[in-house]
């Protein structure tokens, strides 16, 4: 089984997910082994894999640059929340 | 529990509208921006955003401090984000694959035109996170099911077969969207470095 280098790209979800007969995923690795820009391309994937890992990060999650801080409306919403809890009227979680 | 979070959950408890407010002030932009990943439209991760506080509020009693309260609140983000695409993945996933970005990338022998350049490890913390804001900003501009795949798979670890499951589309379907997805945010970033100003 001949891979090029667009075949290799296309299949590396396959290849990482161990997806595909042995025989292909080998001619897959044996193609990485032999082909320095591929090789480039997956330590790209995985430098681009570890910064989408941080962006979930739960305590300080990575915001877009055209996020906007808390805008007033959304604040002031979230306060009649509060208040409506605070005195017992708060609805229930539709859950 | 972290003495902060202590604080922050005693005035909680004691209806202190102040302590709210600064919490909200501090996260609200952090959960609209988790569940714009999820949902793609401002306004259904606005409410989502909201839902969290009512259920912040109506559970803040039962916060017992194993992780750090902004953790636990974004989670609850994330989690309603997930139940809402779930219920509404048919209006929300929209549209089809998205065209394959590596399209261009190979000549007629299925060879690289010009060779991928491994991206440099950012030489400071600054430029580490200004390639997470490109990336970040690079998410959000994805067609919806490159977009939910993504995040689901790398930001939120889920694995192959429940991220499929969620989304109710096949394995390989998921493959082909993940591919396109990391392919067009490699497209985005590297764009977005080679138009840095030096």
């Amino acid at each position: 089984m001949i891979v090029t280098c667009r075949d290799l790209a296309a299949r590396l979800t396959e290849l990482e997910e161990g997806v595909g007969s042995a025989v292909e995923r080998a001619s897959l690795r044996f193609h990485l082994s032999i082909c320095a820009r591929c090789r480039r391309y997956v330590a790209e994937l995985d430098r681009l894999k570890g910064l989408l890992t941080d962006l979930g990060r739960e305590q300080d999650p990575v915001v877009p640059m055209s996020a906007e801080a808390a805008p007033d409306p959304a604040v002031a919403r979230a306060l009649s929340t509060f208040r409506a809890w605070k005195t017992g009227e708060s609805s229930p979680d539709d859950d | 529990m972290h003495p902060e979070d202590a604080l922050v959950v005693r005035g909680l408890l004691a209806r202190d509208e102040a302590v709210f407010e600064a919490l909200v002030r501090q996260l609200h932009g952090k959960l609209v921006a988790v569940a714009r990943r999820l949902l793609g439209e401002h306004e259904a991760a606005e409410d989502v955003a909201q839902e969290t506080w009512r259920r912040v509020l109506s559970s803040i009693a039962t916060f017992e401090g194993k992780s750090r309260l902004a953790s636990w609140i974004v989670q609850i983000a994330k989690n309603r984000a997930k139940t809402r695409l779930e219920r509404r993945k048919r209006e929300i996933l929209i549209g089809d694959e998205g065209l394959d970005p590596t399209a261009t990338w190979f000549d007629g022998f299925g060879q690289w035109r010009s060779s991928p350049a491994a991206w440099d490890t950012p030489e400071s913390s600054l430029e580490h996170e200004r390639q997470k804001q490109l990336l970040a900003d690079a998410l959000l501009t994805l067609p919806a099911r490159q977009r939910v795949v993504v995040t689901l798979r790398d930001v939120e670890g889920m694995d192959a077969a429940t991220a499929s499951e969620t989304l109710g589309i096949s394995q390989e379907n998921q493959r082909v969207l993940l591919h396109r997805g990391r392919a067009a945010l490699r497209d985005a970033v590297a764009a977005a470095m080679r138009a840095r100003p030096s």
